[in-house]
């Protein structure tokens, strides 16, 4: 109920940009499908652009255009919704789908990325990936990349860099 | 071999009333009564050894109180709970209780919350070993608390640090180390990964899997999730404002809802395979649990509802792999999608 004043409020002053930051946390699935209507709405109706924030991959699923996917404070991907989550380039990116578990997916177990997020005062050299990531090559541990065109995306890794050809 | 056929936990009828009734001296003033809420309200399901039983629901619909019953951490209003055909309630000296404590554990969905901070984690995992009587000589208990570590995947040698220096999944590792410790049968787990990241999700339900596998862990598991609830369960029970409205193979219910409000709850989650497929919209909002609405709980937001369901509790009728609370599938109504896409 909060969460809908808010939104109805942000609406009364004709806004361009609605920026949403969690809003279906500890929310229930009715009301969060109330809440995913009323974003949407909020786009079509009113064409105020909304920047959703959320680790709620079916919520991005059901309502983004374009996502961006984050790793310690920095942009790993950015792309059109349905090649990031269906076609996910950069190796965080496609750990962490494999991390969710999805209704009609018989699996034994969920993929798994070990370790945990770097505290944001030590991020690693290179890469903040690199240490978790199962396809680190050396380049990852020296430099650090920059997003590079990729298809419809941008993405932040070595791999994908043309100007010298990656391993693999 | 009945006996291995028998259910490890039985819940039989369970019920439990809060009183939620403004103070004294106020109810006399305004002549109210004491109001109850209605927190479990006969929920009935079996648990068979080795399986994992889910209950969902919206917040507010009974869940956690359902499994601090279970544990014995609350007694109930009415209703009983059997773990391997002894009635809990039945027990009632300590040192009739102690034994089956024993056997059943609990872990909680905070795992910042459920740790003593002051002690160190070798302490906190040693706890239920000492409170237990089970291991008596120092050193036995410290290597012990090392296989346990190890057994969740951290380091003997993290029996040294305390709870601030772990991460949030580390800390749940720990609480489950804990409630490992006594050798529990079964574990009660409410809403054990709803405070972490998604990828930490997916480290703490592989561990509770692996374990399920090596130490023949009964799981009674809780969420709101259910795409967690798909990946971790062998049977799931659905509940609405305190009552259970449908149980069963979590596959089958999960393929063939069969309850209106499980159909609208598996039609309300966000769709991650971005199928485009038009869901039924949702209608409505979970009522007040201190004044639910007479009959069956959902009448005002089902599109079957009659008068039947305004006025009578709706009883088990039974499925193809368990039950299901709701008169319109008892009688037979014609309950066609078309009809449930009117919106309120
Ligand atoms: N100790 C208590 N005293 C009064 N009301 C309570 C108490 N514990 C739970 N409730 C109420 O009982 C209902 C069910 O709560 P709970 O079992 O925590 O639900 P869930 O875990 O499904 O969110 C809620 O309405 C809640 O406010
Ligand atoms: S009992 Fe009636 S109101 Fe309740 S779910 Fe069934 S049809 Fe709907
Ligand atoms: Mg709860």
């Amino acid at each position: 109920m909060r969460q809908r004043v808010v939104i109805a409020l942000a609406l009364c002053v004709n806004p361009k940009l609605v920026i949403a930051d969690e809003p279906t946390t500890a929310l229930d699935v009715s009301i969060q499908a109330q809440i995913i209507k009323v974003l949407k709405r909020l786009c079509a109706d009113h064409g105020a652009a909304v920047m959703l924030i959320t680790h709620d991959m079916g919520v991005i699923a059901e309502t983004a255009d374009r996502v961006a996917v984050m790793y310690a404070g920095r942009i790993a991907e950015i792309g059109p919704v349905s090649d990031v989550i269906k076609r996910a380039k950069h190796p965080y990116t496609h750990g962490l789908m494999g991390s969710i578990p999805v209704i009609g997916h018989d699996l034994d177990r969920l993929t798994q990325i070990e370790g945990s997020m770097p505290r944001l005062t030590e991020i690693p050299r290179g890469c903040p990936y690199n240490p978790r990531c199962p396809r680190v090559f050396d380049r990852c541990r020296a430099e650090r990349p920059d997003l590079m065109p990729v298809d419809r995306s941008r993405v932040a890794c070595w791999l994908y860099d043309q100007e010298v050809p990656a391993h693999g | 071999m009945a006996e291995r056929d028998a259910p490890l936990v039985r819940v039989d009828g369970l019920s439990k009333n809060f009183d939620v009734s403004p103070p004294f001296l106020e109810r006399v003033l305004a002549r109210q009564g004491r109001t109850m809420l209605k927190a479990v309200d006969g929920v009935s399901f079996d648990i068979p050894r080795g399986k994992t039983f889910s209950l969902v629901g919206e917040s507010g619909c009974g869940k956690s109180t359902v499994a601090k019953l279970v544990v014995g951490l609350i007694r109930p209003t009415a209703g009983s709970i059997q773990f391997e055909g002894a009635d809990l309630a039945s027990l009632t000296s300590r040192a009739q209780m102690q034994p089956i404590r024993r056997r059943l554990q609990m872990i909680f969905q905070d795992p910042y919350a459920s740790l003593n901070p002051r002690w160190r984690v070798a302490d906190i995992v040693a706890e239920p070993i000492r409170a237990h009587g089970l291991i008596e000589d120092k050193g036995a208990v410290l290597r012990r608390v090392g296989e346990l570590l190890e057994q969740v995947r951290l380091s003997a040698r993290d029996g040294e640090k305390f709870p601030h220096e772990f991460s949030g999944g580390q800390r749940q590792r720990i609480c489950i180390a804990r409630a490992l410790a006594s050798n529990p049968e079964f574990l009660v787990c409410d809403e054990p990964t709803s405070a972490l990241d998604v990828s930490v999700q997916a480290q703490i339900l592989n561990l509770m899997k692996d374990l399920q596998r090596e130490l023949g862990l009964t799981y009674l598991f809780i969420s709101h999730d259910l795409a967690v609830v798909y990946h971790i369960s062998d049977y799931l029970g659905v509940m609405y404002l305190g009552r259970l409205v449908e149980w069963g193979d979590a596959r089958a219910v999960f393929r063939e809802p069969k309850h209106p409000y499980t159909r609208m709850l598996l039609d309300a989650i966000p769709d991650l395979e971005m199928s485009g497929r038009r869901r039924i919209p949702v209608a409505g909002e979970v009522p007040s649990p201190i004044s639910p609405p007479e009959g069956c709980h959902f009448h005002p937001r089902c599109p079957f509802a009659d008068d039947r369901c305004r006025r009578e509790i709706p009883g088990d009728t039974p499925t193809a792999t368990g039950e299901v609370r709701c008169h319109g599938i008892e009688e037979g109504r014609p309950m066609t999608l078309e009809r449930a896409t009117a919106e309120v």
